[in-house]
């Protein structure tokens, strides 16, 4: 993920919200005979505001895997044009995201501060966003602890159990450290290390996004 | 408040504490205090209640982990009852164990940053509070966290709780993860905070690293506090394992290390480790951490494949198989993770040879717990509990981490003694990686001295008090 | 009266945690994007939303523990798909505003339980209102598109209440292991 991560990102809010309008906005309107268009749109938007490389790299991913999501689309509704929306609507789904993804976390994080937004959904997110390697590194190391006991795979006996054990001390762990670095989700004053601020650049890129949005609905 | 040289910045008075899910206080009427300026060491064996009197120290007991409490803490001179963590945490810094488990950031500056910002630092306070405490603790602010290794993970965790700038630092064994010169670093960063007026207590179970940078030991036995002299820390103090003679060991060679080598990328873990394993033979690993004792054991339980040379065995079974580890018995440094079995009798019957489980239970003391669940038991009795549930399966080849961590002396004895007699009985061959002096030369024919990931030296008993002393002479200087 | 008790930063830590591990099991659902037959993503999900529910609910056992796993859950959710994200969230809060109304608190046993026994379930009408806007279909062409459709209902609500018992019967060994 980290070689997802934009160089200049933009500002958080636009980051979330862009995407979430330009998905739902194509899913509406994926029976568009004219919505690969709409998709070539978003994706030469993007790289205009210096997602490039990375519109690229999402791209070289998500159109293998639309061809298969449309295969087996079309296996069961034997129906070419709604393989073809299917196809569509897998690539704008991985496309629309790339200002969401491409946002270091920690930008996120501090824009929330900053505007004073509850302090759990930090939380949420700091933890959210960590714990997924974690869970991948316990998992390992617990396959490979009852390997070493020479055991006979059960879910829940030989996998389940040891799993939730670790997560669980590893959950109290992130939790501890949390709070003995003060971290508090009450009204204690907080203050943001780098700022990040809604600049000339995210009010361009927020307008042209609104202007494809328009175009297209009145196209579509 | 300005906290004067000298002054109490912790005082613990009669403190009982016991978890809300056990019955026995972990903690009983302890009493001590830590002053402005002073380096204090709270030693003692695993599951003593050196974690928890930390915990308490700094407010995490009982606020986040519920159980009765009895007595009083001052922190600063003020009871720490009925405050919040949030509170207690800008007057205390703690460092914890596990720092895998505690990083949340990309970078190590935003990482060091989190902290700051929660006490509302200004960002130009804050900038120079990360360029600060990365340069004490050697490490580089745009790094990204998931690059660094242990050893910086935990300097990281360290300079976290620096650049918050509490002036009382509570350290959980914080040279775990360090090798001797990261140490060195991070001990003599303390003692030069002490110097500036801190109080620094660190519980460690490395005392010979530690000793001659505190100015006071507390210990930690049988859940109260006292006061040590530093003299007690020395080799020369501790009850050594008497040895017993070992049957003697055949030609036959089980496993070889060819000119072994182990590397990530570009960072050469060991390289070109030679020699052999007998049937029946007991070799100790020495070695400082991070010197390459752990990956030579996974090399050798063929839980990771050299990037050079090769193991051979005589075993006649197939490398990473079931039947390879029926053969070969693996104990990791961390026994939870071998943990699975809803009670301790049917974790050590799981896989047991012939009357192998009764005569391990009883071996290792275990009997009287056989129908608690394993992961609710002690630190210390869960290792003994994994030592007993890979013994009793009769392995030819026993493969062990760390296996006397936590014990006390009697059972460090007792743990001994049964490894022996399960090696003498089943005549299999032993390697034990240790760090522990007590026993070290009960466990042993030959002993490998692993420095830098290679073969240092190679040699009998007499190496033990060589590597021991060598070590304890080298910090004091 | 409902009982209400802080949720604590140990409490949310591990909330989340249990967000971020069923998102990760969750993801097996994600081939059957490309099935339209309604109601199969939330039956196959169902067995995990109820079993980490469950397993919270153990632990915490507080009002606002479901919701905030819904809340934490969504949000990581939020990008790959919107819908679900709402969903999630919404359903969560209707269950346990649910459960907290006919038991008043999680101190109940049957409470406790059936909170997570509901989430799943409660997905299928908001699914079935958000894919009668997004495919402009009618109602019933969603939930009579197939004879399959019963079936993925049903399924939805016996899997939660599979996913029920396995959240009791592992939060009940973690419990005698002394770590819930």
């Amino acid at each position: 993920m980290d070689r997802l991560q934009a160089k200049r990102p933009l500002y958080p809010l636009v980051s979330v919200v862009s995407p979430l309008v330009v998905l739902v906005v194509g899913l509406l309107t994926a029976k568009s005979p004219c919505f690969p268009a709409y998709i070539v749109a978003v994706v030469l938007l993007y790289c205009a505001f210096g997602l490039a490389k990375q519109a690229v790299m999402s791209l070289a991913v998500f159109i293998p895997v639309s061809l298969v999501f449309a295969l087996f689309s079309f296996l069961f509704q034997r129906n070419f044009s709604a393989a073809g929306q299917m196809a569509g609507r897998v690539i704008l789904l991985g496309v629309s995201a790339l200002p969401m993804v491409t946002l270091p976390p920690i930008n996120l994080t501090r824009c929330i501060a900053a505007l004073g937004m509850p302090r759990i959904i930090t939380l949420g997110m700091l933890i959210a966003i960590r714990f997924v390697p974690v869970v991948q590194g316990e998992v390992g190391r617990v396959r490979e602890a009852m390997k070493t006991r020479g055991v006979r795979h059960s879910f829940y006996r030989t996998f389940a159990v040891p799993v939730m054990i670790r997560l669980i001390n590893i959950s109290d762990t992130m939790a501890l450290s949390l709070e003995t670095r003060a971290f508090s989700t009450g009204r204690e004053p907080v203050s943001v290390y780098k700022p990040v601020v809604f600049a000339a650049r995210d009010a361009f890129y927020s307008a042209a996004v609104f202007a494809l949005i328009i175009t297209w609905v009145v196209m579509a | 408040m300005k906290q004067k040289k000298g002054a109490p910045a912790v005082e613990v008075q009669g403190l009982t504490f016991t978890y809300a899910a056990a019955q026995t206080p972990v903690l009983k009427n302890c009493s001590m205090a830590l002053h402005y300026g002073e380096f204090a060491l709270l030693s003692g064996l695993s599951g003593e209640g050196k974690t928890t009197l930390l915990s308490a120290m700094a407010g995490v007991i009982p606020n986040c982990f519920p159980g009765v409490m009895e007595g009083e803490i001052f922190v600063d001179e003020e009871p720490v009852k009925g405050r919040q963590m949030a509170e207690i945490a800008r007057k205390v810094g703690y460092v914890l164990q596990n720092p895998d488990s505690q990083i949340f950031h990309d970078t190590v500056a935003d990482e060091i940053a989190f902290g700051c910002e929660n006490l509302a630092l200004p960002p130009e306070e804050i900038g120079r509070r990360i360029a600060r405490s990365c340069a004490l603790m050697g490490l580089n602010p745009a790094d990204r966290t998931k690059t660094l290794s242990g050893g910086q993970k935990q300097r990281l965790m360290v300079a976290c709780v620096l650049a918050m700038g509490q002036k009382i630092l509570l350290l959980d064994e914080p040279l775990a993860n360090l090798d001797r010169e990261g140490s060195r670093l991070l001990l003599d960063t303390l003692k030069g905070l002490c110097a500036k007026g801190y109080a620094v207590f660190l519980c460690e179970h490395r005392l010979d690293v530690v000793s001659p940078y505190v100015d006071r030991v507390f210990s930690l036995e049988g859940g109260t506090v006292k006061a040590l002299d530093r003299g007690a820390l020395s080799y020369g103090s501790l009850r050594k394992v008497t040895p017993v003679p070992a049957p003697p060991c055949s030609a036959e060679v089980v496993l070889a290390a060819k000119k072994l080598g182990y590397a990530v990328k570009d960072k050469v873990i060991l390289k070109d480790v030679t020699f052999s394993l007998r049937r029946g033979e007991r070799i100790v690993l020495l070695g400082e951490n991070g010197s390459g004792k752990t990956t030579l054991l996974r090399l050798l339980a063929g839980l990771i494949k050299p990037t050079s040379g090769a193991v051979e065995s005589a075993l006649g079974v197939k490398r990473g198989s079931r039947k390879w580890f029926q053969s070969v018995g693996y104990i990791t440094q961390e026994p939870s993770y071998q943990l699975f079995m809803p009670t301790v009798r049917d974790e050590v019957s799981y896989g047991a040879k012939g009357g192998g489980a009764a005569r391990c239970m009883e071996a290792f003391g275990l009997e009287e717990l056989s129908l608690r669940h394993p992961h609710a038991l002690s630190e210390g009795q869960k290792r003994r509990l994994s030592i007993a549930a890979v013994s009793a399966t009769a392995p030819q080849v026993l493969l062990l981490d760390e296996p006397t961590v936590g014990q006390d002396s009697d059972r460090l004895e007792g743990l001994v003694r049964s490894l022996n007699a399960i090696h003498a009985e089943t005549g299999c061959a032993m390697v034990t990686v240790t760090h522990d002096y007590r026993c070290a030369e009960a466990l042993c024919d030959r002993v490998l001295w692993i420095k830098d990931g290679a073969l240092y030296r190679e040699g009998g008993k007499e190496l033990i008090e060589e590597y021991f002393y060598t070590a304890q002479e080298e910090n004091a200087s | 009266m409902i009982k209400l008790e802080k949720i604590t930063i140990r409490d949310a830590a591990f909330i989340a945690n249990m967000a971020a591990l069923l998102f990760v099991t969750s993801a097996v659902a994600m081939p059957l994007m490309t099935i339209t037959l309604f109601g199969l993503r939330n039956m196959v999900t169902a067995i995990f939303y109820a079993f980490f529910a469950t397993v919270i609910n153990i632990r915490v056992h507080k009002p606002g523990a479901i919701t905030l796993l819904g809340v934490f859950y969504g949000a990581i959710l939020l990008m790959m798909s919107p819908v679900m994200c709402v969903t999630n969230i919404v359903s969560a809060c209707f269950a346990e505003v649910i459960s907290l109304a006919l038991f008043r608190s999680y101190e109940n046993t049957k409470g406790m339980f059936l909170a997570p026994a509901l989430i799943a379930p409660l997905t299928l009408p908001f699914t079935a209102v958000f894919s009668v806007i997004m495919n402009d279909v009618a109602f019933s062409d969603v939930v009579q598109s197939s004879y399959l459709v019963p079936l993925a209902i049903f399924g939805t609500v016996l899997l939660s209440f599979a996913g029920v018992f396995l959240g009791w019967k592992i939060g009940s060994e973690l419990k005698k292991a002394g770590r819930l």
